[in-house]
């Protein structure tokens, strides 16, 4: 049972750590290892303030779905057919980038579909294989440029000493937001500094977590590509007051781009509300409600050199709804 | 807690859209209404410089990421002196269609007309298509010509349909005219007896210069008693059309191909 526990947490705190991006989600955030089962997340954020009633703009909208289903397993190891999808509506279709307009599409998409292996070995390391068909744009997988290979490989030696745990990741995607189409590598280590207060820290990553279980928990990550502080506190009737504040870019291929390596970067910061109700052992469900601000679009290769003025986009209040339902 | 968890429920299940009765209704949530008739109050001098160029789309529905881009491609082009959508912009006529198409055309800038679509006639379509943009048949005049949408429904809006105030507000004209109409005008196969006549007797007008349709959703020019009667195809492929009309002389640019045809136009008077 200990063993089942600690693997769990293991699995969800490594997941939350590397930054492969191999499912839609913002970029630096995704998270695979340990031998998941099933796997169905739906997360929806709106804008609450525009709507598209009034002569305001549209709301901007972001919404993900994964589907992990097992193909073949056994104890140790599980095959999986992965496909994801986040679609992210800008309201408009004219945007001003680069001193001029441009056209992309209202919807614009992050889709992959493929394979994972995950294997959890007797000495208690562990390792998973992803390889996905992907593309980015708001036209997927129409434009031959706009299709590529997601490939990542991680790896979690057995505990090194009682406190470290190595991490070693390898990832290939033509949309990770800096070193486009090349391999980028993920070294760390995970430090159980105590039964409370855990951190992961490697290239190019960081991470605390410090949690009471029944109590409270506090969680915060900062990456190249993004940063987030969460914090989780119980309520009556077993339901999870959190508060969070994120700092997010997604990337996308949009078809009408002038050049193959350009991406189109769309980052927001959001500070958020609500409430978390897990239906059962295996489902979560959340609710909050928040504010973004400081949205921007940027036209570039890289998410730290934007080839000119980063465009504005109006700040809105949003409610967010998450379904997850995991098996482990 | 009871009360927090009865307002959360509430919140989750009621969305964050107003509360519609039915698909099927006459009801709008947008709030846009009589359009046609605001841009037509709103035109400008047309023919400052000498000419007109009038940018025209037809039969969005089911092409609605095209439809996106033509309205770009026309907000990209500022000497255009209005646009005028030939109707099918919805598929079936419902309120929720016309809420999103109203959103998608409030993009486009610009004076603007619609004309009504066979299927934006269905069900309560063509009340909805008289509160979004008022009166189905209407005219308006620059200096030298005289534009008239009509409403040419006959089987969807048989309550709608006029013949006669289009043989009218042709023969009332002294400037030659375009005329912008879903249907082609000499469609056989809609339009028999008494209607075909009048339709037939508009075409060989001496004043009517032009006559353009969508709804068979291919592009085609032909011509009729030596008017020319274009049809636009639907916006598939960012298809739309751009006319340029001068004195007589009448050019046709054809966007999605480049493709571009002059030629003379009846004269009148």
């Amino acid at each position: 049972m200990n063993y089942l526990v600690s693997r769990t947490i293991l699995v969800i705190l490594l997941s939350l750590t590397l930054n492969l991006q191999t499912f839609a989600s913002p970029l630096g955030s995704v998270p695979q290892l340990g031998a998941e089962y099933l796997r169905i997340i739906f997360d929806m954020q709106s804008d609450i303030w525009a709507t598209p009633m009034t002569h305001k703009n549209s709301p901007v909208r972001i919404v993900g779905t994964e589907l992990q289903i097992p193909l073949a397993h056994t104890g140790d190891w599980v095959f999986s057919a992965n496909i994801s999808e986040e679609s992210l509506s800008l309201s408009q279709t004219e945007h001003q980038l680069k001193g001029k307009s441009i056209f992309i599409g209202n919807n614009l998409q992050d889709r992959s579909a493929g394979f994972r292996f995950s294997k959890v070995n007797h000495s208690g390391s562990e390792f998973s294989i992803v390889a996905l068909y992907a593309s980015a744009s708001d036209e997927p997988f129409l434009e031959r440029r706009n299709r590529y290979l997601d490939g990542a490989f991680i790896y979690a030696s057995p505990k090194l000493t009682e406190m470290f745990r190595l991490i070693i990741g390898m990832n290939q995607t033509d949309n990770r937001g800096l070193a486009n189409g090349r391999p980028f590598p993920y070294l760390g280590v995970q430090i159980d500094k105590s039964e409370f207060l855990q951190i992961r820290v490697g290239f190019p990553f960081l991470q605390f977590i410090w949690k009471d279980p029944g109590s409270f928990k506090y969680e915060a990550q900062m990456t190249p590509f993004g940063a987030y502080i969460d914090s989780e506190r119980p309520m009556a009737l077993g339901f999870l007051w959190h508060a969070r504040t994120a700092f997010t870019i997604r990337s996308y291929l949009y078809e009408e781009r002038l050049d193959s390596e350009s991406r189109l970067f769309f980052q927001q910061w959001t500070a958020e509300g609500g409430i978390r109700k897990p239906i059962s052992k295996d489902t979560l469900i959340e609710f909050s409600l928040g504010y973004s601000f400081d949205r921007k679009l940027y036209d570039s290769d890289s998410i730290y050199t934007p080839r000119n003025d980063k465009t504005p986009l109006e700040s809105d209040f949003f409610a967010r709804l998450r379904i997850g339902f995991t098996i482990l | 807690m009871k009360h927090f968890m009865l307002a959360l429920n509430f919140l989750i299940l009621s969305s964050c859209a107003p509360f519609m009765d039915s698909p099927f209704s006459d009801q709008l949530l947008r709030p846009e209404r009589n359009l046609n008739e605001a841009h037509k109050n709103s035109m400008r001098d047309i023919e400052g410089d000498g000419r007109i160029r009038i940018a025209v789309y037809a039969d969005p529905h089911q092409n609605y990421k095209d439809l996106d881009m033509v309205f770009y491609d026309i907000n990209q082009n500022s000497h255009i002196d209005f646009t005028v959508g030939l109707g099918d912009f919805t598929n079936s006529g419902y309120n929720l269609e016309y809420d999103q198409f109203l959103t998608a055309y409030d993009s486009l800038r610009g004076s603007k007309f619609m004309v009504l679509g066979n299927h934006d006639a269905i069900g309560a379509g063509a009340d909805l298509f008289r509160k979004a943009f008022g009166n189905e048949n209407f005219y308006f005049e620059s200096t030298s010509h005289r534009f008239i949408f009509f409403n040419g429904n006959n089987w969807e809006t048989p309550n709608y349909f006029d013949p006669s105030w289009l043989r009218q507000t042709v023969d009332d004209s002294d400037k030659p005219i375009i005329i912008f109409c879903h249907e082609q005008l000499l469609d056989k196969e809609r339009y028999k007896d008494e209607v075909a006549d009048i339709f037939e007797s508009i075409v060989s007008n001496s004043k009517v210069q032009l006559a353009l349709n969508g709804h068979n959703h291919i592009f085609k020019m032909v011509e009729s008693d030596g008017t020319p009667l274009l049809q636009v195809g639907r916006t598939q492929g960012r298809h739309w059309v751009l006319l340029e009309i001068q004195g007589t002389q009448l050019c046709i640019h054809r966007m999605d191909t480049k493709e571009q045809e002059c030629r003379t136009l009846k004269s009148y008077p």
